[in-house]
């Protein structure tokens, strides 16, 4: 009985308000790893070992909501890792490479990855490698951290409410990679195995069904796609008076690639997809066409997978089924077009 | 292992397709074998310390019952409450003790010595479990457990090893001496409670901390009165999720194994006094507390003096409990005090009735009983939730700043997460019943309940996975 009803339940959800709720997305760093990139950038999100991995992916945030670990590491290429940051140039995030032995990578170009919107006054939080990622620090080595790092923020006219919100963000990530790398020290990393069935249970979750986040209860009921403020970011970041920026971040790529390049990496750089409205602003600034010359100039394929309508959280971040669908897309543009094998 | 995750589940399928194939002692060495697996799942260098107290006790009650001496049996008894309490006081109080008494002493401990200091998960109260089995031998209400396997079983068994409820040898021991009888009405009961219990978690429990951790993780000046009220009934709500949810699956996986618990939770906050709330709230341990240290320090045996320093001492022991800290010994010396009000208001020999009140005056009375009983419940939460001190002060402070006064203006939670508190007020509302008009749930109610609970665990998100509130104790 109690099945029954739950099914009908489930059914009924599905057909009504389900299907006006946003999609759900991956959760980035949850439970991830951080390295320091440089002072003033801060450190970069990475996903898997990076150090083992045949394959790395590389960009801002899109990388992190878009691409499933779990399916590329299981596709036949070998191992995957990510290495990202939010808002963070891809000059920046292709930084760690530069010391690593030679394999192969997959660049993901977006817009903010040629100019970072970080706040100046945060700047001051990257200045120098901080507790705050660092998952081998100890409790207490945040808390003073944090102590202090809310007076420096607060000195730089941020709110005591702003300051201590972004000191909380990290604060709650080192806890969790701290959580992640106490576990690797066990004699058998249990942690690992239940985040990774818990993951998988999830995704099966949410390639099926609209689900409910009470995080967003404080502002509305239904979490629903809202294209509003990405836009007015992206229009921003693309904005004519931005064009010289854009065109010197190009430029360091180009370097970067053309320097990995030589240095015996295997290099694709894709474009993952966004929802028309943001495809538009991209494409209209005349972006989408310097995003498209990087790879043309260092002689790099290059697979640009448009806009997909309804696939994203807020019109760049893509939510799990369309993530699940790039990742594929992607894997299989890598080993079917251009041969990679593992 | 926590009970929320899917490889608990993956661990306990096979194990209870095991439990009832299997000939009946074999079954018990594949559950006590399980139950070292989900303990040492955690962190495998902690089994000795769990076994190593089964295996003492063991021994111990085999000692106390095999003599009639009288000083040898103290004796005997005396090294398992000095073993057992020594080393839940060597875990779970060093630090604070060192903190707050070293420097008394002429010794400070350096900054962050003990940041790094880990309490094995469970130890309260497997080390209640283990005291009250040699307890109860020494005071000849049990006889000592025949088979080493069985008594291992009774002290490690997962469903209840690391949160409790808090089982008696006398109750459970016997249920181990003849094979369980299979039967599907239990089964079924066992299935909705594991259902009942993960809904309470998950959907229930993990995002009300969303409102919770907003005013006493944040900055809770910055909050409304409203918005303190609000998180502080929050708390009270999740709490009770949070562990009436977990005791509610150890009681269905016990139930699914053909086992019987006891009951942790009888709807708490409907409770017309704090005597009753504590027949009412984490019940195993309030008995727990009342058998073996209230009645053994005289009850209320010495006149009213003594009984009230025996309550104090009691509420404030099961205050440090739960963790160690001074806000958790303010937060039992405010129990403590409110039962003194409570008696001193209806007088010693005064009971209080569960039953439906007569009349119209007795149902204002009750219901009045209620809200004061509901509000002071809550107040005192302040101090079991907040980290210290400071945090209770200041919630405190706006909790009572007169809502209308400009200085309680700030930041309004929404009330959007109250429809969380939605089942919890059911779940009273449904003991209400039951203690008021002898009305219990149908079959098919709890089936259309499970079912809505079943779609809403797969509906709602959890805000983000925490671990069950009672492990840290």
């Amino acid at each position: 009985m109690a099945l029954i009803v739950a099914a009908g339940a489930l059914a009924a959800w599905q057909h009504t308000l389900g299907g006006t709720v946003a999609p759900h997305g991956l959760e980035p760093f949850q439970g991830e790893q951080m390295i320091w990139v440089g002072p003033g950038i801060g450190p970069v999100g990475v996903g898997g070992d990076i150090a083992a991995s045949d394959i790395l992916v590389v960009g801002d945030s899109r990388v992190g909501h878009g691409f499933h670990l779990s399916i590329a590491n299981r596709f036949g290429l070998g191992r995957f890792g990510t290495i990202w940051g939010g808002g963070t140039e891809t000059a920046f995030a292709l930084l760690p490479l530069m010391d690593m032995p030679p394999r192969a990578v997959v660049v993901c170009l977006s817009p903010l990855g040629l100019i970072g919107p970080q706040n100046d006054k945060f700047k001051t939080l990257l200045r120098e490698p901080h507790p705050g990622y660092d998952a081998t620090a100890s409790p207490r080595a945040v808390r003073e951290w944090a102590a202090r790092e809310v007076q420096v923020l607060t000195a730089e006219g941020l709110s005591e409410a702003e300051a201590g919100a972004a000191i909380d963000w990290w604060v709650k990530r080192q806890r969790l990679a701290r959580h992640r790398w106490l576990a690797e020290q066990r004699w058998f990393d249990t942690v690992a195995l239940d985040k990774t069935w818990s993951y998988e249970l999830d995704r099966w979750r949410a390639l099926r069904l609209q689900t409910i986040e009470p995080t967003a209860w404080q502002q509305a009921w239904f979490k629903r796609p809202n294209f509003n403020v990405s836009s007015a970011v992206y229009r921003q970041a693309t904005n004519a008076s931005k064009a010289e920026v854009q065109r010197a971040a190009a430029k360091s790529i180009v370097g970067r690639l053309g320097e990995l390049k030589a240095r015996g990496w295997k290099i694709a750089c894709v474009r993952l997809p966004v929802e028309p409205v943001l495809r538009k602003i991209e494409d209209e600034s005349g972006t989408g066409a310097l995003l498209a010359s990087i790879p043309a100039m260092t002689a790099l394929p290059y697979l640009d997978l448009g806009s997909w309508d309804g696939a994203t959280l807020d019109g760049s971040h893509l939510a799990w089924p369309g993530a699940d669908r790039a990742t594929r897309a992607i894997l299989r543009w890598l080993r079917d077009d251009l041969g990679w094998r593992h | 292992m926590v009970f929320d995750s899917v490889s608990f589940w993956l661990f306990f399928a096979p194990l209870l397709l095991g439990w009832w194939a299997l000939p009946f002692r074999a079954a018990k060495g594949l559950a006590l074998a399980g139950s070292l697996a989900f303990y040492g799942w955690w962190n495998p260098l902690y089994l000795p310390l769990l076994v190593g107290s089964a295996v003492l006790d063991y021994f111990v009650a085999g000692r106390i019952a095999a003599t009639e001496r009288a000083s040898t049996r103290r004796a005997w008894v005396s090294l398992s409450l000095l073993a057992n309490l020594g080393l839940l006081a060597a875990f779970k109080y060093t630090p604070l003790l060192a903190r707050d008494l070293g420097p008394l002493l002429g010794w400070t401990p350096r900054e962050g010595l003990f940041d790094e200091w880990v309490v094995p998960v469970g130890i309260s109260f497997y080390t209640f479990q283990t005291l009250s089995y040699t307890l109860d031998v020494y005071r000849r209400q049990l006889t000592p457990a025949r088979s080493f396997i069985d008594f291992a079983l009774y002290v490690a068994f997962f469903p209840q090893l690391v949160a409790g409820p808090i089982v008696r040898a006398r109750s459970f021991l016997p249920q181990l001496e003849r094979s369980p009888r299979w039967r599907g009405t239990r089964f079924e009961l066992g299935l909705y409670r594991c259902v009942e219990g993960l809904f309470l978690k998950m959907v229930v429990a993990d995002n009300l901390a969303i409102v919770v951790e907003r005013v006493y993780d944040g900055n809770v000046l910055a909050q409304s009165t409203w918005s303190a009220w609000f998180g502080t009934i929050a708390f009270g709500a999740q709490i009770f999720a949070d562990f009436a949810g977990y005791s509610g699956i150890a009681i269905g996986l016990a139930m699914l194994m053909g086992l019987r618990f006891p009951e942790n939770f009888r709807a708490p906050y409907i409770s017309a006094g704090l005597s009753e709330f504590w027949t009412r709230w984490h019940v195993t341990l309030s008995s727990w507390l009342r058998d073996y240290l209230y009645i053994s320090l005289g009850g209320n045996r010495n006149g009213a003096a003594r009984t009230h320093v025996n309550l104090m001492l009691t509420m404030l022991l099961g205050g440090l409990w739960h963790g160690a800290a001074w806000t958790f010994v303010a937060w039992g010396a405010l129990h403590g005090l409110g039962l003194w009000v409570e008696r001193w208001l209806r007088g010693p020999r005064a009971k209080t009735s569960t039953g439906r009140p007569s009349g119209a005056l007795g149902l204002v009375r009750r219901v009045a009983a209620m809200a004061v009983t509901f509000v002071f419940v809550h107040i005192t939460w302040v101090f079991f939730r907040a980290k210290d001190f400071g945090v209770a002060r200041d919630v405190l402070s706006r909790l009572f700043t007169i809502p209308w006064s400009e200085s309680a203006a700030g930041v309004d939670t929404s009330l959007r997460f109250a429809v969380l508190l939605i089942p919890i007020v059911l779940l009273h509302a449904a003991m209400l019943c039951r203690d008021w008009f002898g009305l219990r749930t149908p079959a098919w109610l709890r089936g259309v309940g499970a079912g809505l609970m079943l779609a809403a665990l797969f509906i709602v998100r959890r805000g983000e996975a925490r671990d069950f509130v009672y492990f840290q104790f």
